[in-house]
């Protein structure tokens, strides 16, 4: 086919994951008519998933308001931006100004950081509402890893990443990067990595009760029981230091507190952590002996090692041994990134930090501490609904959807509900937005710009890459970051413009990198700094402020605005560069092997290796590709085959039970139940089995049209708000305790 | 057979998963017989278009206007399982489906057409079980429309009847002396080897040194193969311990297929005829490659000719059996007093006898009708418009499979034939154009009861299941089927008395 006049091909990155895949999409004026991975980019090289070849699809999705909608009665009505944000004013009048005794709070979920404006922009909301209680989807997700890296580095920004690329000898826990593209450490093409690991020699282990399809890839499938991982860490730590295998090298110097780690993993032998790891002392002690005599290794975990009951142990073991098998900081092994735009591990005094002080605050009803400026996600539902001063009265939501995403989702449907105000910026009427007063929908990704501000801090190779929106807004519609900064005007009723709320944003992000003399700014005028910026307003002022501040300004790899802007496949900054010391922002830079906190907890993880494995079932999480979360349910071509929203359960435990393949079947927690289709799948082990999150909450209440002809069973119905890890109060979705009965012979009953 | 364009694939393994029947590979682990695949693979997507527009999808989801709906399923072969998957996923809570089934067993010709050692294809079997586990689902097995329960009565009690019966009996030659023993219908001969208990009185005589086979498409090859493989691959498969037995004993060592036209025209799928020529120790040759074809010549049509010449071109040592294809060859007679031993047919050369203790005649499937629909009385199809019954008093009456369109289609052509009848259906059901039920009127299961009809259900058919499958198992198969329907009815009384009828 002849390309015609009206046809174009677009670049951009993917914003749908953390990978950050290039694309090639190809245009009849606003009509995607196919979309390729780019060949060109520096990073992704032609890789793709399934989600990136749906943007067109989200684009022309009906259900996508292109306008914002405020609350008339049951149903919601459409209105102008103004007759909007001047609703939003009106609502939240009564609540401003009270400081720490606030009754309205803020949740963010996390397509808010894969967006340009919307990572950037956000800040100016809370501002505006003007709470300190602030809630993140990351006490539902990674907190543990931020925590351990805060403790560790001095930042929650300051990861460890795997250098993939370069590894030999790559341990995986409790993560899929063959359905999910890998998280927490950016690299698209996660499955061809791990090939091109394999083929130059190296080897793949997997760590996974579930025979996953990157397990079915792997070298060595480990599989423990559910929820154990950290006891095997510790016990592969104890085999690291009963062998003297322990050798820092040249992190050596930095780090303190291994002689407390010692005498801590002593407690855990291989032959005591058996029975309750269901591993073989011997395949722990060929682990830790693979781990140290590899040239170049390095042991990464995500999910599965995080949102469990002892998330924050093995987060910190991971990095423990990375560090004990001297992996940390060098090629192949665990590495910090430096990204273009900067992040807090390249401002400010290298080497000086605040540290890490939890606990400023706390929550009104359980006294959660605050980490990181949030309360736990386990606790909104309560402070809405628990009656007493202080109970929250009115709510932001910024691109999420906690009823499906957080525990308890009956709860948090019925705080959402009770709320006096609540304000989103959603593009749907889902689960969560349908309680709202006011919803404000952002443009559909392809009306975007963007540019990875989070992923590159926790990417694997150093790369730089924006990207133009690829089609205009239609009438009516807003630019996201003027949506923020008008919501934030409404919120503290100061009546600013758009425009000037942008304006103090950006003094105040000039204003963060003078204040040290390594800094970019330091010594000069904010307002003349403003000037030398390109753009003259939004988020891409915003990004030529960060680039032209961060961390390369100064060296043959400068990159601006304008440099990516030529370069639409992206700018490679090449292989990640070992930066200890000047990475560390501790107070004392040194990296503390046995923060309190951490070591506090140990005693709970023996005790639960000392009551032994127990019986029952354990209900955990499934990754699906064509799945992100509660995300992806209303794109047609996402949706097609075979039902996902299934219990996987073991052959061996199906037939205990009596559930044959195809059955209905009800899944009780010690909070409710729900009923799904059962699949006898042989890659679940005894006593474990699976279901997908982020399906519908109440089907019949969404606008989601696709979403709404195959819901799915919102698992989270089941998760309780109080099983958590405790250093870190992250939800505990993996291992919760299950019953499974068949339904059957129930006519009433329906294929939810 | 589906192809998936090197060119555009971008290798995510979603498709894996979703492949009811496991045949997608990566190339890099093709598994050593199909490693040719790749290359057909890519030649045959080449002539796509790869900067064409990626057509929209869309899902189709409960219509929630639809109400409470009854549809009766008569045959849970593959066109009745996808019509009922169909109607589960565009029906509401409100659905209920009762599929009516003559055997104990069900799953028509996936359980006993597929051929026995194509276990991968039978797979889709475990698909039909896991849909239609379904708590609208009700399934009344054991159970003949006809005998036990009259098409009108099935009507009266739900408000819409899909038939799905397939067209049960083989196609007649139409030739003098069809008759006369050692002459069968593939059907028969087929049902046979792979346990239905329709076809299982037969005594097929496999004394003589060669078998002719009238018709060269997917079911002659079928039957060649089956006839010239070697116990180990019978073994393997869920043929009856029976027929793997009477077939090891065989001594047919030459398995001739006749058809009527060009190579080029020839029934059969390249991947049927591969299978073909990946078998040990068979030889295969063919006559009159060089009959012009009578239509114009495809790529397709060209590939599979160009792919039969090799195969005969190639050096097989230790031949054990051959397979003969015979082109531009017209039967005319089985030949033979009381027992054939051979076929005549006629050639460009002239009139020929082919040798032949056996003769089968695999062209084509017709059915036996059932009262209540009038049928073309040539094809042996229920006479519709695209799936709805045409015809007197027949509102509500629909057709999907065999019945609606004729023999032809693999096993997943039946999912668009039956989801285009249902679309139907549910179109007419929105229109109000059903008539609904008598609710009041005696139930389907107490009509049964009062006649004495011996009602079996999803649990009897597990009970069966495992027992076919622990049987087999006991002698390293996959399965021992149970063709005997009384002994079947035995294991299900056993079950039940043991209380395990539940799941």
């Amino acid at each position: 086919m002849k390309l015609e006049p009206m046809m174009r091909t677009a670049t951009r990155t993917c914003p749908l994951c953390e990978a950050t895949c290039g694309l090639s999409i190809t245009l009849d004026g606003d009509r995607v008519l196919r979309t390729a991975g780019d060949e060109l980019d520096v990073f992704s090289r032609g890789y793709m998933c399934p989600k990136g070849a749906t943007l067109g699809e989200l684009y022309d999705d009906p259900d996508w308001l292109h306008g914002p909608v405020v609350r008339d009665g049951e149903s919601f009505r459409s209105v102008d931006w103004d007759t909007a944000f001047a609703r939003v004013d009106e609502l939240f009048a009564p609540f401003r100004g009270r400081g720490r005794d606030s009754v309205t709070a803020t949740f963010m979920g996390n397509p808010g950081a894969h967006n340009l404006a919307g990572s950037l922009y956000s800040r100016v909301v809370v501002r505006g509402l003007g709470s300190p209680f602030f809630f993140t989807s990351g006490t539902v997700d990674h907190r543990p890893k931020e925590l351990v890296s805060a403790l560790l580095y001095g930042s929650q920004q300051t990861l460890a990443v795997p250098d993939i690329d370069r590894t030999d000898f790559l341990v995986l826990l409790g993560a899929n990067p063959y359905e999910s593209n890998g998280s927490l450490a950016t690299a698209p093409g996660w499955p061809r990595r791990l090939e091109a690991l394999r083929e130059r020699g190296g080897e793949v282990v997997v760590v996974d009760p579930v025979r996953t399809r990157t397990a079915e890839n792997a070298d060595w499938h480990i599989r423990p029981r559910v929820g154990s991982d950290a006891a095997l860490l510790m016990s592969v730590a104890f085999v690291l230091f009963d062998e003297g295998l322990v050798d820092l090298k040249d992190a050596g110097g930095l780090v303190v507190g291994v002689d407390e780690l010692a005498a801590i993993a002593r407690g855990f032998s291989p032959e005591s952590t058996s029975a309750f790891t269901g591993v073989s002392p011997d395949a722990v002690r060929e682990l830790a002996r693979r781990l140290s005599a590899a040239p170049r290794a390095v042991v990464y975990g995500r999910l599965g090692t995080t949102a469990t009951e002892f998330g924050s142990i093995s987060s910190w073991l991971i990095d423990a041994i990375n560090i004990l098998t001297g992996n940390l900081d060098r090629p192949g092994g665990a590495m910090f990134p430096m990204p273009a735009a900067g992040c807090a591990n390249t401002r400010g005094e290298s080497k000086v930090g605040f540290g890490f002080r939890p606990a400023r605050f706390h929550s009104r009803v359980r006294g959660a501490p605050e980490i990181f400026g949030e309360l736990p996600l386990s606790c909104l539902a309560e402070e809405i609904l628990t009656p007493g001063a202080g109970k929250y009265r009115a709510m932001v939501v910024i691109g999420g959807n906690p009823v499906v995403s957080g525990p308890s989702s009956e709860a948090m449907s019925t705080a959402f509900a009770s709320l006096d105000a609540l304000v989103c910026i959603d593009p749907y009427i889902n689960d969560t937005t349908r309680h709202a007063d006011v919803i404000l929908p952002p443009p559909s990704p392809l009306q975007r710009s963007h540019f990875d501000t989070y992923f590159y801090t926790w990417a694997v190779r150093n790369v730089a890459n924006y990207s133009e929106p690829v089609l205009p807004l239609r009438p009516g519609q807003l630019d996201e970051w003027e949506i923020m900064c008008r919501l934030a005007s409404a919120l503290d009723g100061s009546g600013r413009s758009a425009r000037e709320v942008d304006d103090q944003l950006a003094l105040d992000m000039i204003a963060e990198r003078s204040r040290h003399p390594d800094d970019a700014y330091y010594d000069l005028s904010p307002h003349e700094v403003l000037a030398s910026l390109v753009p003259s307003a939004g988020p891409e002022r915003l990004l030529d402020l960060m680039l032209k501040s961060g961390p390369y300004r100064d060296s043959s790899r400068a990159v601006t605005l304008a440099d990516l802007l030529a370069n639409p496949h992206g700018v490679d900054l090449g292989p990640l560069e070992p930066r200890l010391p000047d990475v560390l922002r501790t107070p004392d830079g040194q990296i503390n092997l046995a923060p309190d906190i951490l070591v506090e907890d140990v005693s709970r993880l023996a005790e639960a290796v000392t009551d032994g494995p127990g019986t029952g079932l354990r209900l955990i999480g499934r990754r699906q590709m064509r799945s992100n979360n509660s995300w992806m349910h209303n794109v047609p071509s996402l949706m097609t085959g075979k039902d996902r929203s299934t219990l996987h359960m073991s052959p061996a435990d199906a037939e205990t039970r009596r559930i044959d393949d195809g059955q209905l079947v009800r899944v009780s927690s010690s909070l409710s139940s729900v009923t799904a289709v059962a699949e006898v799948n042989v890659r679940l082990p005894e006593g474990v089995c699976s279901l997908p999150h982020g399906f519908l909450h109440q089907p019949d209440a969404v606008a989601l049209s696709t979403a709404r002809a195959r819901p799915g069973v919102n698992t989270n119905r089941l998760t309780p708000d109080n099983v958590l890890d405790v250093p870190s109060w992250t939800t505990a979705f993996n291992g919760l305790r299950v019953e499974v009965t068949p339904v059957d012979k129930t006519p009433e009953a329906t294929r939810r | 057979m589906l192809y998936i364009d090197p060119r555009t694939c971008i290798d995510c393994g979603a498709c894996v998963v979703e492949c009811p029947v496991d045949a997608i590979f990566p190339e890099a682990a093709l598994p050593t017989s199909l490693l040719e695949y790749a290359a057909i693979n890519a030649e045959s997507t080449q002539l796509r278009d790869v900067s064409a527009p990626v057509p929209r999808r869309h899902v189709v989801g409960p219509e929630p206007e639809l109400g409470p709906l009854t549809v009766a399923v008569i045959g849970c072969g593959p066109s009745g399982a996808y019509a009922a998957t169909e109607l589960l996923a565009r029906g509401g809570p409100q659905l209920r489906i009762d599929m009516i089934e003559r055997l104990t067993a069900p799953w028509g010709l996936a359980r006993a057409g597929v051929a026995p050692d194509h276990l991968d294809t039978k797979a889709i079997a475990d698909v039909f079980a896991s849909r239609l586990r379904d708590p609208r689902v009700r399934f009344w097995m054991n159970v003949e429309v006809g005998r036990d329960v009259t098409l009108r009565e099935l009507q009266e009690r739900a408000d819409a009847v899909i038939i799905a019966s397939g067209l049960p009996k083989g196609r007649l030659l139409g030739i003098a002396n069809e008759f006369v023993s050692g002459s069968h219908s593939a059907v028969d001969f087929v049902g046979w080897y792979n346990g239905h208990p329709d076809h299982q009185a037969y005594d097929f005589d496999l004394s003589g040194d060669s078998a002719v086979i009238v018709g060269n498409g997917n079911v002659a090859l079928d039957i060649a193969r089956i006839l010239v493989a070697d116990d180990a691959r019978l073994r393997a498969s869920d043929m009856p311990g029976a027929a793997v037995e009477h077939i090891s004993r065989s001594r047919i060592r030459k398995v001739t297929l006749v058809g009527r036209r060009s190579a080029y025209e020839a029934a059969f799928t390249t991947s049927e005829l591969r299978a073909l020529g990946d078998l040990p120790g068979v030889a295969i040759v063919a006559q009159g490659l060089d009959v012009e074809p009578t239509s114009r010549v495809t790529p397709a049509m060209a590939g599979k000719r160009d792919l039969l010449e090799r195969l005969t071109a190639r050096d097989v040592t230790d031949v054990r059996r051959t397979v003969e294809f015979r082109f531009g060859c017209v039967p005319e007679a089985v030949v033979g007093e009381r027992k054939a031993t051979g076929l005549r047919v006629m050639t460009n050369a002239g009139l020929e006898v082919i040798d032949a203790g056996l003769v089968l005649s695999a062209v084509g499937s017709t059915g036996s009708g059932l009262v209540g629909a009038d049928v073309d009385r040539a094809r042996g199809t229920v006479l519709n418009d695209d799936g709805r019954v045409t015809g007197e008093g027949q509102r509500g009456m629909y057709v999907v499979g065999w019945a609606k369109r004729g023999p032809s289609g693999s096993l997943g052509t039946n999912r668009e034939c039956s989801a285009g009848t249902v679309q139907h259906l549910i179109e007419d059901a929105l229109a109000g154009q059903l008539r609904r039920s008598v609710k009041e009127r005696e139930s389907l299961g107490d009509l049964l009861m009062r006649r004495g009809v011996r009602v079996t259900e999803w649990s009897d058919w597990r009970a069966i299941d495992r027992e076919e499958v622990r049987r087999g198992g006991a002698d390293g198969r996959p399965r021992e089927k149970l063709v005997d329907v009384q002994e079947a009815l035995n294991v299900i009384d056993l079950a039940r008395r043991a209380g395990g009828g539940q799941v």
